[in-house]
């Protein structure tokens, strides 16, 4: 076997082959095969070179062998690739077999063949049908120097060794021997501490009747020829591992190189994105080392120092910040490794020397084992002057809180809760308490007196919804404050709310009392008006009989009528009287319009007793009885015009008490929260309902037969009213008694005349 | 006029006045028949024959009203305002004779539908002529829709 390489020239060569070949086993290697063998094979190897595809290929042909003598070998060429790209070629030489030569007899004599036969590099036995060897040719004799085939051993005693007592199983020629066909074997015969492999081919050779006679075992001693090709194909197989662990190796580098390269793409991208964004960022970005050297700088740092790129790249921040110079930057770097990252606020100076105040967000940042330091720094001028500026407004609105003249109450909205937290002081001053008391009370623990009442709804809308109400009369009383107020309530932000109020009671009390006065005007308005027509009607009327009656008393007396002058004369004197009294009563009730006696306390039963008497000509006269009842408070009143109060009623009842046989007038008091009742009931002619109201009028007189002019009444009714009080009169009508009802306010609301605030 | 005698229902609460009144019809003969009385309450008994009135002797239906604005118990517009609604008195003229000129009671008395609105004069002299022209005008020269 040999093996060679790319040029053409033999790389190795075993044994067998410069047996074969005749060749000096030392001097083969290096020599050019087409040295070695004829030029056509030659050629062919080299051809082989060019030919990749076809791995192997048998050919045969003749080499020049040993002594010149050509040789007829088979010969196989395997290309065997090598990683480097080197290719190999291996040439396996074989004899042909013995049978299959055909060569000339002439040519090859006898002796030749014999010569050939022994000197040939396989070995040769012939054996025959009983396994005996009849002999050896010169190669069999050098590697069995023992057996001696001049005495025909068997062949399975002498070539084994041990020797074996019968024939080998494999054994080829005993399978020639039993079949005629040829056979072939390896054997693995231990020599010392290794083993020989040879191979045995057998061939029979035959009588002239096909019988075989003998068997020629053709031996070759082809142990280093396998050893070579197991190496070879251990070599072949460790390549073929190293290639597919270097492929293996090389396809995943190359996914890793990939990798790498996508991501190292991806990596570049983001900081190029990065290195955009923070140049494009509005706040300005400084990178510096622990010794406070920039080592990067944004587009807005630049701008905002006023420096450029190169300029800021040789500075320190204690060049540009006057708040961190050098000597305490080593303190600061500390801080800034401890706490990773802060947002603090400085101080900025550009290079025109203007600084400016910012504030600087700080991160610690470790690259690849550095340190290093990036300063976001955003310039905070507006912002300071916002600040400023909200500073001075929310003064200002806590000046307009404080000095407003209405009061405030502020709330928050917690959990649906209205929560009190804060007043102004109007508020406290306005309703008399101290709010600090209230504070994060809720409203209805705050201010009791809104328990049950929408005005909590009202605040809770504003502070949700910025509802705004107003309501310019909110009534509230509770243990510590009562009065009437306006309110205002409106959102101060979401969640909370204030309301303004300011109090109305002593505008509420002023606008009743104008109502008062107002209706007081009203009716005395309409009574001016019934005294002018009264003054046209009543007036006038006497006026008329007087002139009427005096004609006539003239036409009388030229008469002589003396009958007709005197009841002329009765008409013209009652005229006249009645003119004398009405003028009178007319001042009288005029005088009544102003109280022309300052009011004093006065026991009213004192005062009913005192009129009673005042009047007991007519009472006596109709033999009235009067009766008391109840006890009678003491009231805050004009003494002289109560007096004649009960006068007129007491005379007045007797007037008409008609011809009840026992005339009684009853008089007493009813007392009531806020007023007293008081009646005067008499059992006289009464009055029909439709008239209840008018003998309260001014002239107006049920009965003209009575000797009143008809102011009596409406003197009394003007003097409850003024008193505060009001007169009405109750009856069922003719013959059923007559009762006068007026009512006088109790002395604690008597001086004020008050309405209740609701 | 027919032989019939003249009726003059005067509603008057004063003695004096109405004395005046009759007085001077009296003198003059026109009309033979005064009713006299005192207030508001008679005068509608009268005319609607209720109460002391409900006897039609006592109460003929006249053929005049004169009446006084300020009556007790019931005044003189709403006298005018019940005789003014019933169909049975609607048509009897009313004239209203009171010591009052104002505008109020004028135009009250007319939106009543008074027939004629005179303002008693001062002086005898004075009442007896316009009681006669009165007396004259609504008995004699007015035709009125006699009813019995």
């Amino acid at each position: 076997m040999i093996i060679v390489g790319k040029g053409g020239n033999v790389v190795s060569a075993n044994r067998a082959a410069t047996g074969l070949l005749g060749v000096d086993p030392q001097r083969i290697v290096g020599a050019f095969v087409r040295d070695l063998f004829n030029d056509r094979f030659g050629e062919k190897v080299e051809q082989e070179f060019e030919r990749t595809e076809r791995a192997e290929e048998n050919i045969q042909t003749k080499i020049e062998g040993v002594n010149g003598e050509n040789l007829v070998c088979d010969v196989s060429l395997n290309i065997l690739s090598e990683t480097d790209g080197e290719q190999l070629i291996l040439i396996r030489l074989q004899p042909a077999p013995l049978i299959h030569q055909n060569f000339d007899e002439s040519e090859f004599g006898d002796e030749h063949f014999r010569a050939i036969v022994d000197n040939l590099g396989i070995g040769i036995a012939v054996v025959d049908q009983q396994m005996r060897i009849l002999s050896l040719n010169e190669r069999m004799r050098s590697w069995f120097p023992d057996i001696d085939p001049s005495e025909k051993p068997i062949c399975f005693h002498s070539f084994n060794s041990p020797p074996r007592k019968d024939k080998c199983s494999y054994c080829p020629t005993a399978k020639t021997l039993a079949d005629g066909l040829i056979h072939e074997a390896v054997t693995e015969t231990p020599e010392g501490d290794q083993v020989r492999n040879y191979r045995i081919l057998s061939s029979p050779i035959k009588d002239k009747r096909g019988k075989v006679k003998y068997a020629i075992e053709l031996v070759e001693d082809i142990t280093e020829r396998t050893l070579a090709e197991s190496e070879l194909v251990d070599y072949r197989e460790k390549l073929q591992s190293i290639i597919d662990e270097r492929t293996a190796k090389l396809a995943e580098s190359t996914t890793r190189l990939d990798e790498e390269a996508k991501s190292y793409r991806a990596l570049e991208r983001m900081t190029m994105f990065t290195q955009f964004a923070v140049d494009a960022m509005s706040d300005a970005a400084f990178w510096m080392n622990a010794e406070g050297e920039l080592i990067y700088i944004n587009e807005a740092a630049c701008q905002s120092l006023g420096y450029t790129h190169q300029e800021l790249l040789k500075m320190r921040v204690s060049d540009f910040d006057p708040e961190f110079p050098a000597e305490i930057w080593p303190d600061h770097w500390k801080r800034v490794r401890a706490e990773k990252n802060l947002t603090l606020k400085s101080s900025h100076q550009r290079k025109n020397g203007e600084i400016f105040p910012v504030e600087i967000s700080v991160n610690y940042i470790v690259f690849e084992d550095v340190e290093y330091c990036c300063a976001i720094a955003r310039d905070i001028t507006a912002r300071q002057d916002t600040m400023a500026a909200l500073e001075v407004s929310e003064k200002r609105f806590a000046n307009i809180v404080r000095s407003s003249p209405m009061g405030i109450h502020m709330y928050d909205l917690v959990d649906d809760e209205l929560i009190f937290v804060g007043a102004n002081p109007v508020a406290d001053e306005v309703l008399g308490i101290d709010h600090d008391v209230l504070y994060g009370k809720k409203i209805l623990d705050a201010f009791p007196g809104l328990v049950g009442r929408d005005i909590p709804d009202k605040y809770r809308a504003a502070a949700k919804e910025g509802n705004s109400w107003l309501h310019e009369e909110v009534a509230y009383e509770d243990e510590r404050i009562a009065g009437a107020f306006e309110v205002y309530s409106f959102q101060t932000k979401p969640g909370s709310m204030a309301a303004m109020f300011l109090e109305i009671t002593e505008r509420k009390k002023n606008e009743l009392e104008r109502e008062r006065l107002i209706r007081e005007l009203e009716a005395k308005n309409a009574e001016l008006e019934r005294f002018t027509y009264t003054v046209s009607h009543d007036l006038k009327s006497p006026l008329i009989t007087v002139k009427g009656y005096l004609e006539l008393l003239r036409q009388d007396i030229l008469e002589g009528n003396s009958k007709r002058m005197e009841s002329d004369i009765g008409y013209i004197g009652r005229a006249a009287e009645r003119m004398h009294r009405l003028l009178d009563e007319l001042l009288e009730l005029s005088r009544v319009g102003r109280l022309v006696n300052d009011p004093e306390n006065v026991d009213m039963g004192e005062l009913a007793r005192a009129a009673a008497e005042l009047v007991a000509g007519r009472i006596n006269e109709k033999k009235v009885k009067i009766t008391f009842e109840g006890t009678m408070p003491e009231l805050y009143v004009d003494r002289v015009r109560m007096g004649e109060v009960w006068q007129n009623l007491i005379d007045n009842a007797a007037k008409f008490i008609g011809d009840n046989p026992e005339p009684e007038i009853k008089i007493g008091c009813i007392e009531q929260p806020n007023h007293y009742i008081f009646y005067l009931a008499d059992n006289g002619i009464g009055i029909k309902p439709r008239y209840l109201e008018k003998i309260f009028g001014l002239f107006d007189q049920l009965n003209p037969d009575g000797d009143g002019v008809g102011v009596g009444l409406a003197l009394v009714r003007r003097i409850i009213e003024v008193h505060g009080g009001r007169i009405w009169a109750e009856s069922e009508g003719d013959g059923m008694g007559t009762k006068i009802v007026f009512n006088l306010p109790r002395p604690q609301d008597q001086q004020t005349n008050d309405e209740e605030t609701s | 006029m027919n032989g019939e005698s003249l009726r003059i229902l005067l509603v008057e609460d004063d003695e004096a006045h109405a004395g005046l009144v009759k007085m001077s019809f009296s003198d003059h003969k026109v009309a033979n028949e005064i009713y006299h009385v005192s207030d508001g309450e008679q005068a509608l008994d009268f005319l609607f024959r209720r109460g002391e009135y409900e006897d039609p002797l006592k109460s003929p239906r006249p053929h005049l009203v004169l009446l006084d604005l300020r009556l007790p118990k019931i005044d003189g517009i709403e006298v005018l305002t019940e005789i003014k609604q019933s169909e049975a008195t609607r048509d009897i003229p009313v004239v209203v004779l009171t010591t009052s000129d104002s505008e109020k009671d004028v135009s009250a008395a007319y939106s009543q539908y008074v027939n004629s609105y005179l303002v008693k004069p001062v002086g005898f002299e004075n009442f007896k002529n316009l009681m006669n022209d009165l007396g004259y005008y609504w008995l004699i020269w007015n035709k009125n829709p006699w009813k019995r």
